[in-house]
């Protein structure tokens, strides 16, 4: 351990920050708790029978559990894999009388159980498992609930070592991204400009067809560097580290098609739901962008109609992008979602082929789903849902 | 205009490539004030402080990249701010990062201007210009502190 005097300013403030952060997460845990038992039917019933008072000592208790159910040296290096993984891990430890239809009769019953929710969305329950222990049968479930706390212990520890291989490929992703977009594109540029001065010194000495060939060094080198930029792109989408704040989604489409649509030639229609939510903008008008980019981008007549659907229901949103372009032969149908894919010839339609895996990438870190529909002839039409912060105040 | 003397450009730059694309945006643009080029933060400081080499003349302005090799050019701003004899040299950032804690660094450490290669459009045009412009109009630290 290192003494509080000897650290930095830096690392004072880190601690600080992480104080904070602590907080948070605690309050964040008692809502998980709430919300991922009323998903589950049984404890559904038991926090709609339990009133508000006997509900907040039922907390109260769970809180506890969960600081004694790890062991205490290894509290600090879990929590901040939680706050690392932006992740909430709560305990659930309930006693209580269950009212049981069949005998007609209350029995006393504990409820163990462990969930892991996402912080950004605190509803999304990524894991979960719960036992129900009729405390008559205490003497047998006594051992049975050693062996499930056993197995609950088993889990944590792969989780753990699951979340430490991760933190392991995510940094080699992001070297790897930094060294491909930096190191790699520097030499690119040099050759892009040393082409380029070869062009403007020696343009009347070279035949044309040197000349033609140095352009097309030139537009090679301009996509190389793309593929690179989308590259990076591809590798930081997902990322939990994302700004929350509200907005009102029309603004965020309206705001995508503004740089992705062009003013003549296509027409953009929205319709359905104007909800405003709470979520990280950033990311969802880069999904945006990059669907309503290729309405146009991949549309066969240069002109048409990019339709945006919302729907929005409770903290889930769902938003379609259809064109009236070509449309996706569906033998296709999974390869337009992978790295470096497209359906037609770079010298025709310029582009990484990334735009659909990093919206891909995007949506199902975030827990939401991407969905195409499309056949040659009838236009495409890709849906995505993204799970939101739940609205506190109405 | 500024005092009689020309301006000198020290050009901080490991790229060779970059140099040259700097010296032939100068000669494009029919700009006579002589460039001194350093490939890292060393020569660099060499030359500003003349050891084992005439001393750069005042006035100067510096053209700096920030990653280089032995010393890179945050470590070079470092030097020159806590340096008596240079501290108020007016230093641009000519660089292809566009990472936040450069940029903060860079400003942290004063300096002019932070400029991104690839924002300055071929040939570098749109540097030549800027600096045209500023060494025209602008008064630089003349005699040393």
């Amino acid at each position: 351990m290192t003494d509080a005097t000897t650290l930095t300013r830096e690392q004072r403030e880190a601690l600080r920050i992480f104080g904070d952060a602590l907080e948070e997460l605690r309050a964040e845990a008692d809502a998980a708790i709430v919300e991922v038992a009323r998903r589950i039917p049984v404890f559904a019933a038991i926090l709609a029978s339990m009133d508000e008072r006997q509900r907040e000592l039922e907390l109260a208790r769970s809180r506890e559990l969960e600081r004694r159910a790890i062991h205490g040296d290894d509290w600090a290096p879990y929590l901040e894999h939680l706050r690392t993984q932006g992740v909430v891990y709560a305990e659930l430890g309930v006693e209580l009388r269950d009212w049981y239809a069949l005998l007609g009769a209350y029995r006393g019953v504990v409820i163990q159980g462990a969930v892991c929710a996402d912080r950004s969305t605190a509803a999304a329950v990524l894991d979960g498992m719960g036992l129900f222990l009729d405390i008559a049968m205490s003497a047998i479930g006594e051992s049975y609930l050693a062996t499930k706390e056993a197995m609950i212990a088993s889990h944590q520890r792969e989780l753990a070592r699951h979340i430490r291989e991760l933190e392991r490929s995510n940094r080699e992703l992001d070297d790897f991204a930094f060294v491909a977009s930096h190191d790699l594109k520097a030499p690119l540029r040099d050759i892009l400009t040393l082409t380029q001065w070869v062009i403007e010194d020696g343009a009347d000495a070279l035949p044309s067809e040197s000349r033609r060939h140095l352009a097309l060094i030139g537009e090679r080198i301009t996509r190389m560097e793309r593929l690179l930029d989308d590259l990076l792109q591809y590798s930081r989408a997902g990322r939990a580290a994302d700004r929350h704040e509200r907005f009102e989604v029309r603004r965020a489409v309206q705001d995508a098609a503004s740089v992705t649509i062009p003013v003549s030639g296509f027409e953009l229609s929205v319709s359905g739901d104007a909800p405003t939510v709470r979520t990280a903008r950033a990311p969802l008008e880069l999904v945006l962008r990059n669907l309503l980019g290729n309405a146009v981008k991949h549309h066969h007549r240069g002109a048409g109609r990019v339709d945006v659907r919302i729907a929005s229901r409770g903290s889930e949103l769902s938003i379609e992008v259809t064109d009236d372009g070509p449309g996706i032969d569906a033998e296709f149908h999974e390869r337009v979602f992978r790295m470096f894919q497209t359906l037609r010839p770079r010298d025709e339609v310029e582009g990484s082929g990334m735009g659909l895996a990093i919206v891909k990438k995007i949506v199902e870190g975030r827990g939401g789903q991407v969905s195409l529909r499309s056949s040659p002839g009838e236009g495409t039409s890709i849906g995505f849902t993204w799970p939101t912060m739940p609205e506190t105040d109405a | 205009m500024s005092g009689a003397r020309t301006v000198q450009v020290l050009l901080v730059e490991d790229n060779d490539v970059d140099r040259e694309a700097v010296r032939r945006a100068f000669r494009q643009h029919r700009i006579a004030n002589p460039i001194v080029a350093a490939r890292d933060g060393i020569e660099a400081l060499g030359l500003l402080r003349g050891e084992r080499q005439p001393k750069l003349p005042r006035p100067y302005i510096v053209l700096l990249d920030l990653n280089m090799p032995r010393m890179d050019g945050i470590e070079l701003l470092r030097a020159i701010r806590a340096d008596r004899a240079m501290h108020d040299s007016v230093v641009f950032v000519l660089t292809t990062s566009k990472a936040d804690e450069d940029k903060m660094a860079a400003y942290d450490l004063n300096v002019a201007g932070y400029i991104c290669k690839s924002d300055v459009g071929t040939g570098f045009i749109r540097l030549v210009e800027l600096l045209d412009r500023y060494w025209r109009l602008v008064e630089l630290p003349g005699r040393e502190p």
